[in-house]
C-alpha cells in the first residue's frame, strides 16, 4: 500500500496521477514533448533508454520497466538487450554518440554538477548537437523527479517484467499527452 | 529566517507539520525509497492531509529535476543576492518567465 490513501489501485506513477490530475497533465505534457514528440533528432528509442537507465540508476523498478520496454519496442530487441545496456551500456552494441550521451545521462542521475566539460566536449566530437546534449540532461533530470515521485510515495509497481512488454506498443501509439491512468 | 531554515530546520522557528514536511522533501532528495512509513506518520501527526504529502513529495521530486536541469547545463548563476531579491518581488506574481533579452 502506498504512503499515502490514493483513492485507486493502479501501479507507479499512475496512481498519484489520477489522485492529482492537475499536476499530472504538466508532467505528461513534459514526457510527451522529451519521449514522444517527432521533433527532435534524437530516436525515441534513445530518448527512452536515456529515461530507463536513469531509472535504473535509481533504483526505480516501476520507471525502468515502463521505459526500458518502450526503448525495447522501438530498438525491436529483445529484453537482454536492454539489460545489457542498463548494467554496462560501455560494452553493449550501441552507438558511441548515444554511449556518450548515457555518459552524461548518469552524471546528472547523481548531480547537475558531475556533469564534466570534457563529456559535453567529447559528445560534441561524435556528432552530438548541443540540441541533443540539452535534451538528454532534461530527460535523466526529469526521471530523477519521476522516479522520487513514484517510490517517494512507495506506490506498487507489477513484478511481472512482461506487464510493462504488453503495454509498450499502445503508449507507443498513443503518446504521453492527455494519457488517462486509469487506461 | 530562510537561511535559519536552511542551516538547521529542526532549530528553526518554523511550525512542526512544516518540519515533518521538509523532513520528507529531505528523504525524497537523496531518493524515494528513503521515505518510510514513519516519516509519513509524524507529517500526519502534525495535521499534514494525504494531499499536502503528495505536494511535499512532488515538489521535491521537481526540485531534484530543476536542480539537475540548471547545474547539469552550468548555466550562468548570478552570485549578487540584490537579483534574487528582485526575483522573489517578480516570482510573487506567477511563475510566467519575461521575454528574454534579445542578443
Amino acid at each position: 500500500m502506498a504512503h499515502i490513501d490514493l483513492q485507486n489501485d493502479l501501479p507507479g506513477i499512475r496512481g498519484p496521477m489520477a489522485f492529482r490530475p492537475e499536476t499530472a497533465k504538466p508532467l505528461n505534457e513534459l514526457a510527451e514533448i522529451l519521449l514522444h514528440s517527432e521533433n527532435n533528432s534524437l530516436t525515441r528509442g534513445e530518448r527512452e533508454m536515456i529515461g530507463a537507465y536513469v531509472s535504473s540508476l535509481n533504483d526505480c523498478f516501476f520507471c525502468q520497466n515502463v521505459h526500458g520496454a518502450m526503448a525495447q519496442h522501438y530498438f525491436e530487441c529483445d529484453m537482454r538487450f536492454i539489460d545489457q545496456i542498463k548494467r554496462d551500456y560501455t560494452t553493449a552494441p550501441i552507438s558511441d554518440k548515444l554511449k556518450a550521451l548515457l555518459s552524461i545521462a548518469g552524471s546528472v542521475q547523481k548531480g547537475g554538477k558531475y556533469v564534466t566539460r570534457e563529456q559535453i566536449d567529447y559528445a560534441k566530437t561524435i556528432g552530438a548537437s548541443d540540441r541533443e546534449i540539452h535534451d538528454t540532461v532534461l530527460i535523466a533530470a526529469a526521471f530523477s523527479m519521476f522516479n522520487r515521485y513514484v517510490d517517494g510515495l512507495d506506490t506498487w509497481a507489477p513484478q511481472d517484467r512482461q506487464v510493462y512488454i504488453d503495454r509498450a506498443a499502445m503508449r507507443a501509439a498513443e503518446g504521453y499527452a492527455g494519457s488517462n491512468p486509469h487506461k | 529566517m530562510v537561511d535559519d531554515v536552511l542551516g538547521d530546520m529542526q532549530h528553526s522557528g518554523i511550525g512542526e507539520k512544516l518540519k515533518a514536511l521538509l523532513n520528507i522533501a529531505g528523504k525524497v532528495q537523496i531518493l524515494g525509497k528513503e521515505v518510510l512509513p514513519e516519516d509519513i506518520d509524524a507529517a500526519r501527526k502534525h495535521g499534514a492531509t494525504d494531499r499536502e504529502i503528495h505536494d511535499t513529495v512532488l515538489i521535491a521530486a521537481t526540485f531534484c529535476m530543476f536542480n539537475r536541469y540548471v547545474d547539469g547545463l552550468a548555466s550562468f548563476t548570478p552570485t549578487d543576492p540584490a537579483i534574487y531579491k528582485a526575483m522573489g518581488e517578480r516570482m510573487k506574481h506567477g511563475y510566467s518567465l519575461p521575454e528574454p533579452i534579445k542578443k
